[in-house]
């Protein structure tokens, strides 16, 4: 599904050439469940947001769907960003001034999905994650834990067929962090949905089933468990 | 999605209340301010047009020229109407005279009731009024009500003055003693909107009860007292006509046995709606206005609802990190940009909605007072006019796109990588076009500023202006071929009989007033052939002694001299500069040559000079002038058109019930009116005075809404720094050093924008000036406006800043560095 090749991402400053990613080459395939290691500053976020089509690399090639992203224009990263591609943030990331309700609702009213199914696909979500009651709660009323649902039920409210992580576990207690691998898992297994998450530890690492190493912005190991 | 636009942007003006008010409160004062300037331009550019035929509706005017003197008059003679009718039956459907007797004040007497009134809008119409312009009856017919000699049609307003409840129709109304009209209908009352008042019409034919059938007044083609307005036909081009009208100038004035020798005349037609602004001819039925002074009114406008936008510009794009967050998640989910943009521009539609209601609210309160200052009633009814409400939404949209467009391209821009970063949101390029936009508004504002005090100034050197002649204590009364004209001599001895009157005298023109007289008036030193105008001002004696003239060599006019009338001049200093002379007594002797209107020469020699003076307006320069002495009544008649009488300073009370008691003894058929020279000297600079008032409430208005932005900007930077306030104050810096580093900034942009309004104003104030010949001394005193309204902006600016910068250095340090 993904295939990156020789990807460079630098910064240019005065007479320097900062690298932030340089020489990645990746494969990931449909249905992979991916987590994403290495130092604070190794380029790991700066790699998901080239695969999410939020950054653009300097260097290289990248296929999404054997498809050139370069040749894609702003108007198809947008569709792709509305059916395909849901985002998880270590800061949540939720819109200050909506409710827990209208954040989850916000997907599907780019999707041009209709009132009444709108309604029945937030109410499920909230039922899933618990939450129903919090649901005219504004973000800043929730604790960390429950903003980060939200956050990823807002993620998956569009049925993605691929999930992109950034630390989404990093600011909670492992028992929240757990709650949120075990429903990756669940939907990667059951939905066949594609995972790439970005985390700083081996236990929420090892929900996935291969992990790419990245350190000054080239990958190291690539999928140490299989060769153990 | 468009509930969910409202609700995040209602959240947001909710949750920034202090901001949203500014925000809101500049554009509503803002828009408030445009829309009453545009009522007022509207109202003066709506003149006439509520005839439903106004655009088929035109009034003849005519321009009779001789050699010596142009006479463009708004009147025409009796027949023209009927003749034109006659002529063109194919280009004009209906013709219709006015006439008023060429009298101001008519005397109406309800005899029954013993009640008498004066009316000054009272006209003789032909029975074709009603069918040309658009005027209700409330009763009677409008083809019946004025077939009829003798009958009177009234206003509303009239009909409960003379009659009370009684219904007036079949009442009599007496006019002047002289006819028993019968009132045949009421009128709904006349809109002001139009160049002429009407509140009394009398059928054209009930002239032959005042003028006897053997008169033949009505044949006269060189007497225009009548204004003569024509209904085209459908489709007919005014200037088609007018091409044609030649043929009536040559067959009808020009074949008048009496018409003079060398006079031509030309006939033309004005639309009806453009008489208010644009015509200023003899004998308008009320004083017009012009238009120059609604193009600087609306470009106010203009500057006033910029500098309100650039304020919701500027709070929008410096508050733009607290939306960054939105924008970016709005991406990642799958918004365009284009989304982005349409609802950001939403946000400022719905902010100006907001803005135009108060907006609208605030027009309401103050329209009473606004009307004031200009002098015109106005009103606004929404209902009206059906294109008022789309209008005033169309004004939402078009400031909501002109003050929203780059707020919204700006924030839209944002993406989502920044964000997530959370690096630098806040552009340095957003800040340098905000500091250019607060440079302009400043700028703007103290071009009003210094606008306003230029103004102010000059009205007020005009008004202290020594005029050359004492404009006190005199009192002017019309006697333009009145009786008094005839009886002038016994009316003057009447008049002086009383001890509190000093001196009479009669006046061709209104000395110092704008309108005076050019005739063919020759030195005999530049030769016979020579054949320019000059000014010549025509007095009976005691000219000097009522203005106190300053006589510079020679005498003035007397009455031991009893050739004066016939053979002595009077100059001014200007004239003596003009024949080369150095001495005043020189010019003594010197002659002239006069070429009166009724045909000859006439040698007058140089009996006095006298100091310069200002004849006309101080918006003239003073010209070489001659002074002639008239004698005798019939020269009286053809020059004299007012009495001007110095009364003794004091209580002017007994003077002038005095000179009303001998008006009635000499010229019992017409009211008494008078009116004091410096009233109608001042009734000359009264547009400039309307200006000055509307230009300092309009650059109040503008500092209050620049301020408002400038207090929304100073609140903001205060709060980005509000750390490094701490900061500083942990170690040690003082409530002054904080209030410093908060208005550096902004009292930079506003020096430079006073550096740029400067040079600009100095144009403008220069280009102004030199309408007026007598000017304040600019050299000296602008320079001192300019500091003045500088250091004064400078002020309030630092005033409003201050606020927050106090505020913010009062703050506990800790606080505010543990806040962040
Ligand atoms: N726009 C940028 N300008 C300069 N440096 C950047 C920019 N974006 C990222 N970096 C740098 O690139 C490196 C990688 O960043 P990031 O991808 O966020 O790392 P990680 O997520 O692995 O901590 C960091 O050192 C960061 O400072
Ligand atoms: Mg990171």
């Amino acid at each position: 599904m993904i295939k990156l090749r020789n990807i460079d991402r630098y910064i240019d400053k005065r007479l320097q050439r900062n690298f932030i990613l340089k020489g990645i080459d990746l494969d990931i395939a449909e249905g992979d469940f991916i987590s994403i290691m290495g130092p604070s500053g190794a380029g790991k976020s700066t790699l998901l947001n080239i695969i999410g089509f939020l950054d653009d690399a300097n260097e290289g090639e990248y296929y999404f769907l054997d498809e050139p992203v370069h040749g894609l224009n702003e108007k198809q990263k947008s569709e792709y960003h509305r059916s395909y591609i849901g985002f998880v943030f270590q800061a949540y990331h939720l819109i200050d001034e909506l409710t827990v309700y209208e954040n989850i609702e916000m997907p599907l009213l780019y999707r041009k999905v209709k009132g009444s199914q709108r309604k029945s696909m937030v109410a499920d979500m909230l039922d899933r994650f618990n939450i129903v009651a919090k649901k005219d709660l504004f973000p800043n009323q929730l604790s960390g834990g429950q903003q980060q649902l939200v956050g990823v039920a807002r993620a998956l409210i569009g049925s993605p067929k691929l999930i992109l992580a950034d630390e989404p576990t990093g600011n909670l207690h492992s028992d929240q962090s757990k709650e949120i691998m075990e429903t990756f898992k669940k939907l990667n297994k059951e939905d066949g949905v594609t995972i790439i998450q970005v985390t700083h530890s081996d236990e929420m690492a090892s929900y996935g089933d291969r992990i790419i190493n990245l350190q000054d912005g080239a990958v190291t190991e690539n999928n140490p468990y299989e060769e153990e | 999605m468009f509930k969910n636009y409202i609700k995040i942007a209602i959240r947001n003006l909710l949750k920034n209340k202090a901001y949203s008010l500014i925000n809101i409160l500049g554009l509503s004062i803002g828009l408030a301010t445009s829309l009453l300037i545009l009522l007022y331009v509207v109202n003066e550019w709506s003149y006439d047009l509520f005839h439903s035929k106004s655009e088929r509706l035109f009034r003849v005017v005519q321009t009779m020229e001789s050699e010596t003197n142009v006479e463009e008059d708004a009147t025409t003679p009796f027949l023209l109407g009927p003749v034109l009718d006659a002529e063109f039956p194919d280009l004009i459907e209906k013709s219709v005279r006015f006439y008023n007797l060429q009298e101001n004040s008519h005397t109406f007497r309800n005899k029954q009731k013993g009640v008498s009134f004066k009316e000054s809008n009272f006209y003789f119409v032909d029975s074709t009024f009603f069918s040309v312009f658009s005027a209700e009856l409330l009763r009677g017919s409008p083809t019946e009500v004025l077939k009829n000699p003798g009958s009177l049609v009234i206003s509303e307003e009239l009909s409960e003055k003379y009659f009370g409840n009684e219904d007036p129709v079949g009442k009599i109304l007496n006019y002047k003693g002289v006819i028993d009209f019968t009132v045949t209908g009421v009128m709904k009352p006349w809109p002001d909107r139009s160049h002429m008042e009407v509140d009394l019409i009398a059928s054209f034919s009930s002239l032959n009860q005042i003028y006897s059938a053997d008169q033949e007044y009505d044949q006269n083609w060189l007497w225009n007292p009548i204004w003569t307005y024509l209904l085209l036909e459908e489709g007919i081009d005014a200037t088609d006509l007018e091409a044609q009208l030649s043929a009536v100038e040559e067959n009808y004035f020009y074949a008048y046995s009496g018409w003079p020798v060398g006079e031509t005349i030309s006939l033309s037609l004005q639309p009806i709606s453009d008489i208010h602004l644009y015509s200023d001819l003899n004998q308008e039925m009320e004083v017009n206005s012009s238009d120059l002074y609604l193009y600087i009114l609306l470009v106010v406008a203009g500057f006033i609802l910029i500098i309100a936008c650039i304020n919701f510009m500027n709070l929008s794009t410096a508050r733009s990190l607290e939306r960054s967050r939105e924008v970016g998640m709005r991406k990642v989910l799958g918004g365009y940009r284009k989304q982005l943009f349409y609802q950001f521009i939403g946000e400022s539609f719905l902010i100006c909605l907001i803005a135009i209601v108060i907006g609208l609210l605030l027009v309401f309160a103050s329209l009473p007072y606004f009307g004031e200052m200009v002098g015109i009633e106005l009103s606004l009814n929404l209902f009206s006019h059906f294109a008022i409400i789309p209008g005033l939404l169309l004004l939402t949209v078009f400031v909501g796109l002109f003050a929203g467009s780059y707020p919204a391209i700006y924030l839209s821009s944002f993406e989502p990588v920044d964000v997530l970063k959370g690096s630098a949101v806040q552009g340095k390029k957003s800040a340098l076009f905000r500091k250019m936009l607060v440079t302009f508004q400043f700028t703007l504002s103290i071009v009003l500023i210094i606008g306003t005090a230029v103004i102010y100034k000059q009205i007020q050197f005009i008004q202290n202006k020594d005029l050359g002649f004492d404009e006190s204590s005199v009192v002017l009364l019309p006697t333009k071929q009145n009786l008094v004209a005839w009886e002038f001599e016994t009316f003057k001895e009447k008049v002086l009989s009383f001890s509190q009157i000093e001196s009479i005298t009669g006046l061709s023109k209104i000395i110092g007033s704008e309108k005076q007289e050019n005739y063919h008036v020759v030195p005999e030193k530049f030769g016979e052939s020579n054949d320019e105008l000059n000014l010549a001002f025509h007095t009976t004696h005691d000219l000097v002694e009522t203005f106190d003239l300053k006589l510079i060599a020679g005498r003035s006019f007397s009455k031991d001299f009893a050739t004066d009338a016939e053979q002595a001049v009077l100059i001014n200093r200007k004239m003596l500069e003009k024949l080369e002379l150095n001495n005043p007594d020189e010019a003594l002797g010197e002659v002239f040559y006069f070429y009166p209107k009724d045909g000859g020469r006439k040698a007058k020699s140089v009996i006095g000079v006298l100091e310069d003076f200002n004849y006309a307006s101080l918006k003239k320069e003073i010209e070489p002038l001659t002074i002639s002495l008239v004698e005798g009544t019939i020269p009286f008649l053809g020059y004299i058109e007012h009495t001007a009488v110095e009364i003794a300073p004091g209580n002017p009370k007994e003077a002038l019930a005095h000179i009303e008691k001998v008006w009635k003894e000499v010229n019992p058929i017409d009211p008494f009116e008078f009116q004091f020279l410096d009233d109608r000297l001042a009734q000359i600079y009264e547009t400039e005075k309307t200006m000055s008032t509307l230009s300092l409430a309009f650059s109040i208005l503008c500092i209050l809404i620049a301020s408002l932005g400038l207090l929304g900007l100073a609140s903001y930077s205060a709060q980005l720094k509000e750390k490094e306030i701490g900061i500083r104050k942990s170690l040690g810096a003082s409530v002054t050093d904080i209030v410093k580093l908060l208005s550096k900034d902004f009292l930079t942009l506003i020096a430079i924008a006073n550096l740029i309004a400067w040079p600009l104003t100095y144009i403008i104030a220069q280009n102004w000036l030199e309408n007026f010949p007598y000017r304040f001394d600019i050299t000296f005193t602008l320079p001192i406006i300019f500091i003045g309204s500088g250091i004064f902006i400078m002020i309030i600016a630092l005033a409003t800043i201050s606020y927050h910068a106090l505020k913010a250095a009062l703050v506990n340090p800790v606080d505010a560095i543990q806040n962040n």
